[in-house]
């Protein structure tokens, strides 16, 4: 769960690079693909290194500045990510807040 | 949490984009300026953003700067008001070529661009405080 965590955390940084360069001439969005980041981080390899280069630049819709960016696209991506952070955030406290009922014996 | 990060990265977006408002609103008020500092009428400035690296040196986070602020090189407007006394021998004073309708079109632009780093930092903000919550 932490690995998810850190995927989602490094998801978000690269979609605010993303929405921080949206006119930037030449600028091509990235993105994690989830599954591959995820197994990367349980290896044990640099999350954030090993995301970077299994982020790719998906180059569509490019446009004469050379920039690929759909800032609302971006922006959804950005509340999608903050959302299933949460979840997983979720999950992980309510299975810290079992470890402390059991620890507490009663 | 690499909130620091993307404060850092949403935050120099803000920078830029700010820049850039007053840039624009450089432009619109001296878009009847037909004289200037350097001679000639007023050229408009556009302003030309760059990826950069924010943070650490070994940080690959790449926020965005304004790299630099160009001179339109375009020919000047030329106007007929022989009365003006910058008027040249045919009568034609030379104006700045700002036109005030793309100057308030970019000004939206940047003024949304603004809004989405903005809530960028909102987003980040929330996420941290909720990791932060899970102590409690």
């Amino acid at each position: 769960m932490q690995a998810a965590l850190e995927v989602r955390s490094v998801r978000s940084e690269l979609l605010a690079e993303n929405v921080a360069n949206a006119d930037t001439p030449g600028y091509l969005s990235r993105d994690l693909h989830f599954d591959d980041a995820l197994s990367s981080v349980l290896e044990g390899a640099q999350p954030n290194a090993q995301g970077l280069s299994d982020s790719e630049a998906v180059a569509q819709n490019v446009r004469a500045d050379g920039n690929n960016e759909d800032v609302n696209q971006q922006l959804a991506k950005v509340s999608e990510n903050a959302l299933k952070y949460a979840a997983t955030l979720k999950l992980y406290s309510d299975s810290t807040g079992r470890l402390k009922t059991a620890s507490s014996g009663s | 949490m690499s909130i620091e990060n993307i404060l850092g990265i949403a935050g120099s977006a803000l920078d830029a984009q700010s820049e850039r408002i007053s840039i624009i609103a450089q432009n619109m008020a001296n878009a009847s300026s037909v004289q200037s500092p350097d001679g000639g009428p007023y050229q408009r400035r556009i302003p030309v953003f760059e990826s950069t690296t924010v943070g650490d040196d070994s940080d690959q986070a790449s926020g965005v700067t304004l790299a630099a602020v160009l001179r339109d090189q375009s020919p000047p407007k030329q106007t007929y008001d022989p009365s003006n006394p910058l008027a040249d021998a045919r009568g034609m004073v030379q104006e700045p070529t700002v036109n005030p309708v793309f100057e308030m079109v970019d000004l939206m632009e940047a003024s949304r661009a603004y809004q989405a780093n903005l809530s960028v930092v909102e987003t980040a903000k929330n996420t941290a405080m909720r990791t932060i919550d899970i102590l409690k």
